[in-house]
């Protein structure tokens, strides 16, 4: 677990992000928080639309224009944030980078997988061409490809490998956080397993601190000590990844669970009823409340405060007793 | 024992790759992409055929439902062989094997109500403009979407990713099939509402309808099935009861499955008990079993020729000659 | 809003507007350029009504410059030019817009037939429209004139034949997208027959594409009625703004300084071009968001709601 003495090296706090869709506005994310020292390895859960990827692109900066990005995010102290575009611009890939959903289908077809992740390097470093390859290759070992293969396009690769690219070309300046969107989505199970262990390897030897973004809460325990699960744009649970997965706090965290399908365990598995509230609406009270199973009056006019209780944080009024809010 | 419904005999399937050449003819290298498969499904049965992408499990759905011709081999519905028939000869089987597909959200015609595309099928089959109304709506209804007028005048994208499958479902029952094809049902949808709609296929199969469920999630097949057949590059490497199966796992494909799922106890780090190499060129397969590149037990003489199936237990069959020596 | 016995509420939106409605209202550009060509259309139709003179008139031997009688003058042969451009607008659209039909419903048959059937069909369909694609279409409608006579019917059906072959190729990939979708493929292996499918599913998704280009044609074909007109093959019984633009060379309009016999019909062949141009180009673009240049513009970003979103895990 972290040690609270280092200093934090990524702090988002109360981050919100809006959408401004011409007839309305898209409430995306709502009041985000959380904090990374190095080595940590923190894992987002959500499904389709709660706000996940929104998240990491707002941290780097990544958001389109129509975009209203609301709090802080702090890079070793420094609110990345507050100066624009340009403030930000340093900052990619040299100490935050990312893995994008679908990267591995994000390849340029015409240029060698050499070329494509040596250009950060060349870009970011200014290095000559031996020096930018003598990397690559560096990179290509570390993910567990063949150097001589930085010569193949991407076509000649096979998905698996093509992922591996993808996490070698974001590790290409040695970054501090790697933010990771869906990395084993569309790949086979067992592609996927050794992507996990790819994922762990790395952080462990690297020293580089972790998010994981993904639906699948199994995949992301692998890999993960912490995760915070997301519903409609907020953190509706972070905690320890052990105690998330054996006693959930919020009532969506383990209604998420119970829905997984897993062998031998077919007569417990339920599906959570109803649907995720559209965003574009303002919402009262807890957004999860229409669908909750232990919902209470108040839920639905006041929206749950952020408890804390230590090891982690639950946005839910059953979690303290009624007059004792922090 | 109910009778034997569906039977697949030594089917094999090959295509040429790339398509068709100048004027149709084709000069192209060939794709084997599915090799001598056979299998059994019953009446009220639910037989689950589990493979990663690109193993040809797709493909053989496609095959029994028509949509792809086989090179050989035979398909056998309820006595008749379906490979030589074609035209209207084919038609009632049209009707008695409906396939229901991996993607909801291209699966319905965006301009089309859900009251006619569940009338569709009927349509297409005469069934009597009269009777109609009564039967789409006992379909909608019988697949969880009730009332039914609500939905009846409603577009594909006013509906979510459940509701659009639980509507291709009742526009499969609604023309009474005997025999439900269900290629990857849930893959595309929010884990939290995939257990719903694997317990409305679960439901289905108590009218006496025989499922043959095409999956690469192995948590999702086990839930529902009775019997379990595992594919790997165009053919069968093991079938059996799904509880056998699960249990002693034969053949060493089948052993990396299950060891790569990733387990929802985060003490538990998956690693799966295969050695890192890639699938076989489907164009030029090897002489030998296609698995041998990443089996941890291979040995010389697994590379000769490809193992047949040979039983392992009480109607369990594994295609590999180091599993079935023990 | 009713559950259902898993609790999901169907949610009530309000539904999309018809096809066709959105075609012609959902872009700026495209009311505007079909307002422009209803009003071209309109001053065509009301031709003989709003010229100030007969077409065949002659007033005097020569240019005259604009006056208020003749508000754009006369030229070289006497002859009122307002009275000859109306006119001509006439002979412009109608040539244009049934030119282009006969493209759209040869180039839109054959892109159906080979994109849907495919194979062998497709094969030979294709070449057939290559070959067609590569004719220099000018030296064609030349050779066509000569040999079919200078009609306007004659130039009509060689404008068409020209220019169906883009069409036939844009409706054929349109066809064979259209066919890869799974609800198509799932009526198919219902038992639908190739027509039903054709007549059910494929021709209403490829419909609005093949209007949107029909309008793109018409620009086309009244630019190409122009230059075969201005080349003087066409029909020499009728005005048309080709026809006045060659006269204009051949009486010394321009080296007379005759400005008011030269500018009119060029400005209003460019014009009306221009305006089915932006009504096509803004159809397309209707129908398809991604074509346009408009990812620059802070507005079109559409953040997919939650139910039926396509954002899958």
């Amino acid at each position: 677990m972290t040690t609270s003495v280092t200093a934090p090296l990524l702090e988002v706090r109360d981050l919100g992000v809006d959408f401004d869709i011409g007839r309305g506005q898209v409430h995306a994310v709502r009041g985000v928080s959380f904090t990374l020292h190095p080595r940590d390895r923190l894992g987002i859960v959500g499904e389709s639309g709660c706000g996940k990827s929104t998240v990491v692109l707002a941290v780097m900066g990544l958001l389109p224009p129509n975009a209203e990005v609301s709090g802080q995010v702090l890079l070793d102290g420094v609110d990345i944030l507050a100066g624009g575009d340009s403030g930000m611009r340093p900052h990619r890939w040299r100490d935050i980078s990312m893995v994008f959903q679908g990267a591995m289908n994000a390849f340029n077809p015409v240029r060698t997988v050499g070329d494509q992740i040596a250009e950060p390097i060349r870009m970011h470093r200014k290095a000559s061409r031996r020096d930018a390859d003598k990397r690559v290759a560096e990179l290509l070992d570390m993910v567990g490809i063949p150097a001589v293969r930085a010569a193949c396009y991407p076509h000649e690769f096979s998905g698996g490998m093509r992922q591996r690219a993808a996490l070698a070309m974001a590790l290409a300046c040695g970054p501090k956080v790697l933010l990771a969107d869906e990395p084993t989505t569309a790949l086979d199970v067992i592609v996927q397993a050794e992507i996990l262990q790819l994922l762990r390897r790395v952080s462990d030897d690297l020293g580089v601190a972790l998010v994981f973004i993904s639906h699948d809460l199994p995949a992301v325990a692998q890999v993960t000590e912490r995760v915070a699960v997301m519903y409609a744009g907020r953190v509706v649970e972070q905690a320890p990844v052990s105690r998330l997965l054996t006693a959930p706090r919020h009532p969506y965290a383990a209604a998420l669970l119970a829905a997984i399908p897993r062998p031998g365990a077919a007569a417990t598995v339920r599906s959570i009823p109803g649907e995720p509230p559209r965003l574009d609406t303002t919402v009262t009270g807890c957004a999860f409340a229409p669908r909750c199973a232990s919902v209470l009056d108040n839920c639905r006019i006041t929206e749950p405060p952020n408890i804390f209780d230590g090891e982690g944080v639950v946005a839910c009024h059953l979690a303290a007793p009624v007059g004792l809010l922090q | 024992m109910s009778a034997t419904l569906l039977e697949l005999s030594g089917l094999t399937v090959h295509y040429p790759a790339g398509g068709a050449g100048l004027f149709g003819r084709s000069t192209r290298p060939v794709v084997h992409a599915v090799e001598g498969v056979s299998l059994t499904v019953a009446a009220g049965q639910i037989v689950a055929l589990v493979g990663e992408s690109g193993c040809g499990k797709s493909t053989v759905a496609r095959t029994i439902v028509g949509l792809q011709h086989a090179s050989s081999g035979r398909v056998t519905f309820d006595g008749t062989d379906l490979t030589g028939l074609r035209g209207a000869a084919l038609r009632p089987y049209r009707r008695a094997i409906q396939l229901v597909h991996q993607d909801p959200y291209d699966a319905l015609d965006p301009r089309m109500t859900v009251r006619a595309i569940v009338e569709e099928g009927l349509r297409i089959h005469g069934v009597p403009r009269g009777d109609r109304d009564a039967i789409v709506r006992g379909a909608l209804e019988r697949v969880g979407l009730t009332p039914a007028d609500a939905v009846l005048d409603r577009y594909p994208h006013q509906l979510s990713g459940g509701q659009r499958q639980r509507v291709a479902i009742a526009a499969a029952i609604a023309l009474t099939p005997r025999l439900l094809v269900a290629d990857e049902p849930v893959s595309m949808l929010d884990v939290s509402v995939r257990a719903s709609v694997l317990e409305l296929i679960d439901d289905l199969r108590r009218d006496g309808l025989a499922v043959l469920i095409i999956t690469h999630d192995l948590a999702g097949a086990v839930m529902l099935a009775d019997r379990i057949a595992v594919m790997y590059f165009g053919r069968i490497v093991e079938e059996g009861p799904v509880g056998e199966v699960m249990e002693c796992p034969a053949h060493p494909y089948t052993r990396a499955l299950l060891s790569a799922m990733p387990s929802p106890d985060p003490a538990v780090r998956t690693k799966p008990e295969v050695v890192p190499g890639e699938l076989p060129d489907s164009v030029h397969p090897p002489l030998g079993c296609a698995f041998a590149s990443r089996c941890p037990v291979a040995e010389p003489r697994c590379e000769e020729a490809v193992p047949a199936l040979a039983m392992v237990g009480a109607g369990h069959h594994a295609a590999c000659i180091v599993a079935t020596q023990r | 809003m009713v559950a259902s016995p898993s609790g999901e509420r169907v949610v009530s939106v309000p539904t999309r507007r018809g096809t066709a409605l959105r075609l012609i209202t959902g872009n700026r550009q495209t009311v505007l350029g079909l307002c422009a060509l209803g009003v071209f259309a309109l001053i065509a139709l009301l031709a003989p009504v709003i010229a100030p003179t007969p077409v065949n008139t002659g007033f005097s031997n020569g240019f005259s410059a604009p006056t208020a009688a003749h508000p754009l003058g006369l030229d070289g042969g006497g002859f009122d030019v307002l009275s000859r451009l109306v006119h001509g607008a006439q002979t412009s659209l109608l040539v244009g817009t049934i030119a282009a039909l006969v493209g759209m419903v040869i180039g839109g048959t054959i892109g159906f037939v080979a994109g849907y059937f495919g194979g062998r069909t497709d094969g030979v369909l294709m070449r057939i429209t290559d070959y067609f694609l590569v004719i220099p279409d000018i030296p064609l409608m030349i050779v066509a004139a000569a040999v079919f006579g200078q009609s306007l019917t004659n130039i009509m059906i060689v404008i068409g034949l020209v220019y169906w072959a883009s069409t036939a190729r844009l409706i054929r990939a349109q066809v064979m997208s259209v066919r890869q979708r799974t609800f198509v493929k799932r009526v198919e292996a219902m038992g639908a027959s190739p027509l039903f499918v054709l007549t059910r599913h494929v021709v209403p998704q490829v419909t609005p594409l093949l209007v949107a280009n029909t309008v793109l044609m018409v620009a086309n074909a009244i630019f190409a009625e122009t230059y075969i007109s201005f080349l003087g093959l066409g029909d020499p019984s009728v005005m048309s703004w080709g026809r006045m633009i060659q006269d204009a060379l051949d009486q010394g309009a321009v080296v007379a300084g005759a400005w008011w016999v030269v500018l009119p019909p060029g400005l209003a062949v460019t014009l009306v071009v221009l305006a089915a141009t932006i009504a096509g180009q803004g159809m397309e673009d209707t129908l398809n968001p991604r074509l346009k240049v408009g990812h620059l513009a802070v507005r079109r970003f559409r953040v997919r709601p939650l139910h039926g979103a396509p954002d899958r895990p």
